[in-house]
């Protein structure tokens, strides 16, 4: 169930900063461009800037940069959002705590803030703390009755399994939207808009790219780790699972390859991240939503929900 | 004239340390005042009071200074050897060297300083002293308990033993409180019913028992020895003297979707029930919100087949007023609710369940008449999984506190699930094993070796339910350091033990305390566990902290104890230092009455005018309309103004 | 293998603060309950065990945990935090101790693995993901679903955006300036230049992992000092 007091807080603009992703831009820019359209089919505005580049935060976790590095670089994304007075919308469980995490620590510690603004001061830039920054599931939740109206295509027939992934819900387990161990706003949004939800056990469970795991161990964890998890999810038969963040949409996606590749088992189930769906049931151009670029295909899941479709036509003359 | 002596205590080295105990009897020793002046090690023990007796006796003292700790700990000692001497125990006080100076000043010359004044005020202000006598106030001799669980039920039995009435008030249909839930109690394994109906029994019976159920405590007025407490009963719709118990309303009633709390929410009820079997009184009640008659003026099928006529359905609320000279709160405890824990699912998996839904399910009188299975299913479960800690030790979600009766009753559960289904598997997932009592350590280790239960140490970190409808329980066996997941037919979750949901509005009408988790204050944790800082309410059982049954039954009995020590006098004797009014100064404003917290102040008729008039028994002697008063009409025995002018004046 | 309390630091409990610059101080507070490895991703498939490295910093067993392979095993997935009854942020307190690891020289394989490609390319592009499908398996895959070469620059001409996201340069030389001022670009230098065999993890108990030389942690008893002067 969704926290009420941070429901209340969250304004809705109609003009957001959309804080692209960088595993969105360069390997599924359906995101992009996903937001943009469907968040103007709704009346807001989604703004981006050249000026903004990766978010500069996992470079800390990962520990290549030293947080007195990656602060200021940090605090230069979320000052690039700031000039242009306007609240950032972000579509990644990572670029989300990263900023948020850095701009409230600056925001209680102003030496920190003073520091980095110095730096920042060397390139015409200053960093305030004076926007919001909303995760894209805060946004849509709180836009849901307008998103429902506005549902061209109902998602009706079609099974669902949903994937929060961890940053948001544990990151924040006292400040997200919603409890981490049993959300419902995702199903909510997706129920809305007509879809049909595939319950699986491990729906909470981290996708497996951790971080660094990926790469660290060579997938040696993270591969047998996300396999479990597929093989429970394919249980429920869902015809697409739904994310919320480009690392998971990369990871669940991706690796169904490398395990049919290793001759694994035969995954075959399309990941779609939420604005890609939304933008789907909203009617946006299936060309916009970028669905080429993701490894497994999406071709049975088009069938089926245009013949859905056309079955709905038919019925209503 | 009044002759003062004046004893300076060491206190071992808590004054001697930094005050110079020598120096300060020689300075004093030469007031006009003081006719006798020494400083002694330890002024509380034996010799030391001896030395104020002899003072007495011999050097003619006629009022006394103790230089000493505070006065709430040692006064009414000090107050006691005046009296055994014959001398009025008001004319001594106290003067504060140790917390308001020793503890509390780094240099010693100060130290010295700030004694030799403190005590110079008391010396001037003693002098000034009259003598007081002692109230007695009339007591009514009746006691009022509060909850009829195991704690009340016992006070009760305890108190009308000793040939007191009381009045045993209990919000439920019935009494028996939580121990009447239960199927099989730790660690003998007795019947829960069998032990506790006996005490219902006795208690209904008693002559100098009065039950009334389905009653609560509304108001409460007056203070120790003449409380006058409001008692609401609410409208039953059944004539308690008429009905025989038969249970036909029960069977025919045609609402079958009443939640039975009876059986933990398990199941339903018809809207006339009784509440269980055992239950004493066995008189059924109406539920208002779901009888049809009551609600749509259809059916009427109860007061129709009922053979003793007993359905009465324009019964009212009910209002009494007990006049009760002692309170005893026993009003128990409730399970949490574990729905914040929705990482065991948040009481939305129906085989998810907590203690007490098992003590139901395999209790002979619950809603499986004692057969165990699954409520999802109705399968016998072949692997259970206890979870401990569910609620507490848990200052995250819920509370910081152990509930200390969860480990004992788990182990007690395992037992029973073994004996239910001896082929079955049980796991328990504890952080500790708290096992304090008599045979209770060699209980778990029953429940370990006798019957086959694996204890694993690892908190539970999440359950999933599975496709097959078995759940899996995620936590590690930290004493081998791996991870372990656990699929399992059924979970029971050792739910927190909390205070009842309206703990709080009864403790502000009665006027007692309750800490941060909103279990009631007793007056002192150690020493004083009955006891509340409100004279004449007294606290026993749950209520005042999770504790197991044996205990809860020795505070019922101490709590009857002090309730017949209270009465074993034959008036109550108080504190002489309260309030008055002098009549003829009086102007009748009644200010004085407007901030008096104790409502201890009225007005009164003197000669053609009004007056305030101070109630002594409610007095408390806090002084502030004494304050208040513009006039100087009232007063305070003990605090005199010349006396507190003195102590003033004299300050250096 | 045994241990011995005089390998554990005393009172050590405070100092560990000093290791971490202050940043985490709230491992006292773990009771050992063990929900953090119940549910942690990394535990069931490794050694790893979120609740025992507590265990050893608070004894004061730290060449251990530093020194081992499985620091650098967690998912980060905060699933440890989400069910900590005490509200330990853990993932927080693995990413500083990875921090205090290489201050005394372990882990830099590890780094040395991230570094290429992706905090070069951050350096260069802005971004620390790059256009470039290595991954040939999954460009065939693309090229398959999308009826192209199956590079994302020909997807995203497709979707009628330009072929790459545009950075511009003013972002690249702020992030340059940035990196170059704050030390990122000599830190990437140096982990360039570190040299070294990765460790291979097994499935035995973390006591058997590392052989800890004796004295070993003496050196931590002076950092809170040393520290104290650098916060001053």
């Amino acid at each position: 169930m969704p926290r009420q007091e941070i429901l209340e807080k969250t304004k809705i603009s109609d003009r957001l900063f959309l804080f692209q992703p960088c595993v969105g831009s360069n390997k599924y820019p359906g995101l992009i461009t996903s937001s943009i359209e469907f968040f103007r089919k709704l009346g807001i505005e989604l703004v981006t800037s050249d000026d903004q580049t990766c978010c500069g935060g996992f470079l800390t976790f990962t520990n290549v940069a030293q947080p007195t590095s990656t602060m200021p670089a940090v605090a230069r994304n979320i000052a690039v959002a700031e000039e242009m007075n306007l609240d950032i919308l972000t579509l990644c469980n990572g670029c989300h705590t990263f900023l948020t995490e850095f701009s409230h620590f600056m925001n209680d510690r102003p030496p920190v803030k003073n520091v980095v603004n110095t730096i920042l001061s060397m390139i015409g830039r200053e960093y305030k703390g004076s926007q919001d920054i909303y995760h894209s599931l805060e946004i849509i939740y709180k836009v849901k009755d307008r998103i429902k109206e506005n549902v061209t295509r109902p998602l009706t027939g079609m099974k669902f399994a949903t994937h929060y992934g961890c940053h948001y819900l544990n990151g924040f387990k006292k400040t997200a939207l919603d409890d981490a161990h049993m959300p419902t706003i995702l199903e909510e949004i997706i129920e809305a808009m007509g879809g049909e939800i595939a319950e699986y056990a491990e729906n909470r469970t981290c996708c497996g790219t951790g971080l660094t795991q990926i790469i660290i161990n060579k997938e040696e964890l993270s591969l047998p780790h996300t396999k479990m998890k597929l093989d429970n999810l394919n249980h429920a038969e869902p015809d697409a699972a739904v994310v919320v963040c480009p690392y998971c949409l990369a990871q669940i996606d991706r690796m169904q390859q490398k395990l049919n590749y290793r001759g694994a088992g035969q995954y075959e189930v399309p990941v779609i991240h939420l604005v890609q769906l939304i933008a789907l049931a909203l009617g946006v151009d299936e060309v916009k939503l970028g669905l080429d670029a993701h490894a497994i295909s999406f071709a049975r899941f088009l069938k089926k929900f245009s013949s859905l479709q056309s079955k709905k036509e038919v019925e209503h003359g | 004239m009044a002759k003062v002596g004046v004893f300076v205590c060491h206190c071992g080295v808590n004054i001697a340390a930094k005050v110079d105990v020598k120096k300060v009897v020689d300075t004093l020793k030469d007031l006009p005042e003081v006719g006798f002046a020494r400083e002694y090690k330890f002024m509380c023990s034996s010799p030391g009071q001896e030395l104020i007796r002899k003072a007495i006796k011999e050097d003619n003292i006629n009022r006394v200074v103790v230089a000493a700790c505070s006065p709430r700990m040692h006064l009414p000692t000090f107050q006691k050897s005046l009296a055994s001497e014959g001398l009025n125990p008001y004319l001594v006080t106290m003067a504060n060297i140790r917390e308001q100076c020793s503890w509390v000043t780094d240099d010693p010359d100060e130290a010295t300083r700030k004694a030799i004044d403190l005590i110079a005020r008391q010396i001037k202000r003693v002098a000034h002293q009259d003598p007081l006598e002692d109230i007695d106030v009339p007591m009514t001799k009746t006691a009022l308990v509060i909850g009829g669980g195991i704690a009340g039920i016992q006070a009760a039995l305890d108190i009308a033993d000793g040939n007191r009435k009381v009045i045993l008030v209990e919000k439920s249909p019935s009494i028996g409180g939580r121990m009447a839930q239960l199927d099989e109690t730790f660690p003998t394994l007795d019947c829960s019913q069998c032990i506790l109906t006996p005490k219902m029994v006795e208690a209904a019976q008693h002559p100098n028992i009065e039950i009334r159920v389905n009653s609560e405590v509304e108001k409460v007025d007056g203070y120790v020895g003449n409380f006058e407490v409001t008692v609401g009963k609410k409208a039953t719709y059944v004539d308690a003297v008429k009905c025989i118990g038969c249970g036909i309303c029960q069977d025919k009633c045609p609402v079958k979707t009443v939640p039975d709390e009876f059986n933990a929410g398990l199941t339903i009820q018809a809207a006339i029930a009784i509440p269980f079997p055992q239950a004493v009184p066995a008189i059924p009640v109406i539920n208002p919100d779901y009888c049809r008659k009551i609600k749509e003026n259809k059916c009427g099928v109860c007061a129709k087949i009922c053979p003793a006529d007993a359905v009465i359905f324009d019964d009212e609320k009910k209002e009494e007023i007990l006049k009760v000279g002692a309170i005893v709160v026993a009003t128990g405890y409730k399970e949490m609710d574990p729905a914040i824990y929705t990482e065991y699912g948040g009481g939305k998996y129906p085989d998810v369940i907590t203690g007490m839904q098992f003590e139901r399910l395999v209790s002979s009188t619950g809603p499986t008449g004692g057969k165990l299975m699954r409520p999802s299913d109705g399968q016998e479960p072949k692997t259970v999984v206890f979870v401990q800690c569910v609620g507490s030790r848990d200052e995250s979600k819920a509370h910081a506190y152990c509930s200390g009766i969860c480990c004992m009753y788990t182990a007690k559960h395992t037992m029973l699930y073994k004996h239910h289904v001896p082929d079955g598997q049980a796991y328990v997932s504890y952080i500790d094993v708290r096992a304090p009592g008599k045979t209770y350590e060699e209980f778990v280790r029953r429940a370990i070796e006798e019957e086959g239960v694996r204890y694993i140490r690892g908190r539970v970190a999440k359950i999933r339910r599975l496709q097959n409808g078995q759940y899996r329980i995620y936590t590690e066996d930290t004493l081998v350091g791996r991870a372990v997941h656990i699929d399992a037919d059924m979970v029971v979750m050792a739910s927190a033990v909390e205070p009842q949901s309206d703990a709080k509005r009864l403790a502000r009408i009665l006027g007692i305390a309750y800490d941060a988790d909103g279990f009631y204050t007793e007056a002192h944790p150690k020493l004083k566990p009955i006891e509340t800082a409100s004279a004449g309410v007294f606290l026993a059982g749950a209520c005042q902290g999770p504790k197991d049954i044996p205990t809860s039954v020795q505070q019922g009995s101490a709590a009857g104890a002090k309730v017949l020590a209270l009465f074993a006098k034959d008036t109550l004797v108080k504190s002489p230092q309260i309030a008055s009014v002098d009549p003829t100064a009086c102007t009748g404003c009644l200010t004085c009455a407007y901030v008096c917290h104790y409502s201890a102040i009225e007005e009164k008729e003197f000669g053609r005018r009004k007056v305030a008039e101070v109630i002594s028994g409610k007095c408390q002697g806090c002084g502030a309309c004494v304050a208040t008063c513009k006039g100087k009409a009232i007063s305070l025995a003990g605090f005199s103004d010349d006396e507190i002018y003195e102590e003033i004046v004299s300050c250096k | 293998m045994r241990e011995t309390n005089k390998e554990w630091l005393p009172g050590f409990d405070k100092k560990f603060a000093a290791l971490t610059h202050q940043m985490v101080k709230d491992l006292e507070k773990c009771l050992q309950c063990g929900k953090c490895t119940g549910q942690c991703p990394a535990a069931k498939l490794s050694s790893y065990n979120p609740r025992e490295i507590i265990r050893d910093i608070r004894m004061g067993n730290v060449e251990k945990v530093i020194s081992s392979h499985e620091l650098w095993l967690c998912f980060f997935c905060s699933g440890c935090y989400a069910v900590c009854p005490r509200d330990i942020n853990f993932p927080f307190a693995v990413s500083m101790l990875r921090y205090a690891a290489l201050a005394q020289g372990y882990g830099w394989e590890e780094v040395k693995k991230i570094k290429d490609p992706y905090a070069q390319d951050y350096y260069e592009t802005g971004l620390s993901v790059n256009i470039n499908e290595r991954n040939l398996g999954i460009k065939r895959e693309i090229a398959k679903n999308s009826k192209t070469d199956g590079s994302i620059e020909t997807v995203r001409k497709k979707m009628g955006l330009p072929a790459k996201r545009r950075v511009s340069e003013r972002a690249v030389s702020e992030i340059k300036f940035i990196a170059d001022a704050t030390g990122m670009t000599d830190l990437f230098k140096e982990i360039n230049k570190k040299k070294g065999k990765p460790k291979k993890w097994n499935y035995g108990s973390p006591a058997d992992l590392v052989k800890i030389k004796r004295g070993a942690n003496q050196k931590f008893i002076d950092v809170e000092e040393e520290d104290k002067e650098k916060v001053s």
